[in-house]
């Protein structure tokens, strides 16, 4: 049996009878939660984790046939929530984790009590009749971007752990995280992320939900938001004061506040 | 803002957290070349500008306060403008410098573009090498079931069809060398009046006579040498190791056997001729000794050994 506590750097924090998973999204770990976990640890037993192919997962573990669809990141987080034991999960995704985490809730539900999308999109691509924002050529201009910035955000992840006085480790490893299947691994989760059409899939989630759309947000734009809204039965939108795709990093505090005045109901 | 930064030959511009911009110099609004002054940096993006920028600045800015080289897209009159951004925060907001890299952006598109080739390349040398690999095996294969086949047809070919003894040919290959390595004996046999039993019983009797004697004889030499039929009812039989007086033993213990043995149409004999050290170069000339021994056998009255002397 493998360790996914390993494979995945599950984090436990806080203290609580329930449990909150914050998964990342496309393009960045773990860390992106570090401001908005601070306030969940007092009432919350608190979990972060990095899917296999980014941040400090194992990358060994990565593989182009499982991760080739968003059902291996399901699997991911399956498989974590089978290793945490329990259920009545509150799952907190953003971007594509909102997906992820709709994925392993209608495959088992008994396995979540609440759901919370930042920034969701069930399609980014655009269609008639249904506005997902984006073009073929738009995605591809998007990985040739990232192609020529790759030694950019790999410089931006490395001091990022290079601060992080939990993870000392990642500064002698810095030549590692420049690994040449890291480029690999991010095309291949933008081009997973951005092809995935989940529309179909939004009518089969029971468990509530929460959606939380920010504003001028330029991956998951506004009538998405509501598209979503109204595909999922048992679903709440708040349009959120806080701009562009990452409120939880540039508005940490409202981003709690939104999700903790849902989870008191 | 002051004159020079105003004009500095670099767009300047500043934003909030919201990423509303605040001001921007002369040199930035005339690289975009827009007629209304843009309120929010994603105004000035291409899509896929906004998604790499959304994905990564705010995270990068939040963590480092300064964000280094990013390769963005600009929207502009004239088309997307490639510009690299440096932007650092102070005071809260984000102060930005965007450099135009036109020409850097040809070269830098080559290099993928080479890039990308030479990964082709090399994706399809690794499948070729893959294939090459695949056949190389298919072929190793095929040769060795050949090798199998081409030594059971070498078997075929040194082989009597009817009694499964070895033949002619094979003698004719082996036997020279056989006699080279070291002292061989040779026995000429020969069926006597074996025409009568082809003429009274037919031929199918005349092939059960030859496959049954060529069992006493494989029975009587057992591992001191082989036998072959090397005419019609002519066999011989090599000892390789064997002196003289051994092969005469072994010629009396053959005739005797034949002699003895329960044969279906009418009792069977052999005449034998023993013979050892010949020399020569074709099998007749080697065989010629024994065979003349034999003849002395056939005219001493049949059913008899004679060395040859």
């Amino acid at each position: 049996m493998m360790n996914v506590m390993e494979r995945n750097n599950v984090r436990i924090t806080g203290e609580g009878d329930n449990t909150i998973v914050f998964a990342h999204g496309f393009g960045c770990d773990q860390l992106v939660w570090k401001e908005v976990i601070e306030e969940f640890k007092a009432n919350y037993r608190v979990v972060t984790f990095d899917y296999v192919g980014s941040g400090q997962s194992d990358k060994q573990a990565y593989s182009p046939e499982r991760y080739s669809s968003l059902h291996g990141y399901k699997q991911d987080l399956l498989e974590i929530c089978a290793s945490l034991e329990g259920e009545n999960f509150i799952f907190v995704g953003h971007s594509v984790s909102s997906m992820i985490g709709m994925l392993a809730s209608i495959e088992r539900p008994e396995l979540f009590s609440k759901l919370v999308m930042i920034g969701p999109s069930p399609y980014y691509m655009n269609e008639p009749g249904y506005r997902g924002g984006f073009d073929k050529a738009d995605i591809s201009e998007l990985l040739d971007m990232m192609e020529v910035n790759y030694k950019e955000w790999a410089k931006y992840l490395a001091p990022v752990a290079m601060r992080n006085e939990d993870r000392p480790e990642l500064a002698e490893n810095f030549e590692q995280l420049l690994c040449s299947n890291d480029p690999l691994i991010a095309r291949q989760f933008a081009e997973v992320t951005f092809t995935s059409d989940m529309r179909s899939e939004l009518e089969k989630l029971t468990v509530p939900t929460l959606i939380m759309q920010p504003q001028f947000d330029a991956i998951a734009p506004l009538e998405v938001g509501h598209y979503i809204h109204d595909q999922i039965p048992e679903s709440r939108l708040v349009i959120m004061e806080a701009m562009g795709h990452n409120p939880h990093i540039s508005d940490a505090a409202e981003t709690v506040a939104v999700i903790k005045e849902y989870l008191a109901e | 803002m002051e004159e020079q930064l105003y004009v500095a030959p670099v767009g300047y511009l500043v934003m909030d957290h919201g990423l509303r911009i605040i001001e921007m110099n002369k040199t930035m609004a005339e690289m975009i070349g827009l007629e209304t002054s843009p309120s929010h940096m994603h105004d000035l993006l291409t899509i896929a500008s906004r998604v790499y920028f959304q994905t990564y600045f705010i995270p990068s800015i939040m963590t480092h306060g300064a964000v280094s080289e990013m390769y963005l897209s600009l929207k502009s009159s004239a088309g997307p403008v490639p510009v690299l951004m440096n932007t650092r925060m102070r005071n809260g907001l984000f102060q930005c410098a965007l450099m135009q890299v036109p020409i850097r952006n040809e070269y830098e598109n080559e290099l993928l573009n080479a890039k990308r080739e030479a990964e082709q390349v090399s994706r399809a040398t690794a499948e070729a090498n893959g294939k090459l690999t695949a056949l190389l095996g298919e072929v190793e294969c095929k040769q060795s079931e050949l090798n199998v086949l081409n030594s059971r047809l070498k078997e075929l070919t040194v082989t009597d069809v009817l009694t499964g003894l070895k033949n002619r040919r094979y003698l004719e290959e082996f036997l020279p060398e056989l006699i080279k390595e070291g002292q061989t004996a040779i026995l000429m046999i020969d069926i006597d009046f074996f025409k009568k039993v082809n003429d009274t019983f037919g031929h199918h009797a005349g092939d059960i006579v030859l496959k049954s004697l060529a069992d006493v004889l494989e029975a009587a030499i057992g591992d001191t040498g082989f036998a072959a039929r090397v005419g019609g009812e002519e066999f011989v039989a090599v000892l390789p190791a064997v002196g003289l007086a051994k092969a005469e033993e072994l010629a009396e213990h053959i005739r005797k056997r034949v002699e003895l043995h329960e044969w279906p149409y009418q009792p069977i004999t052999v005449s034998i001729g023993v013979a050892q050290n010949s020399s020569g170069n074709s099998l007749s000339e080697l065989l010629q000794p024994a065979d003349a021994a034999l003849y002395n056998s056939k005219n001493a009255g049949r059913n008899r050994v004679t060395v040859a002397s």
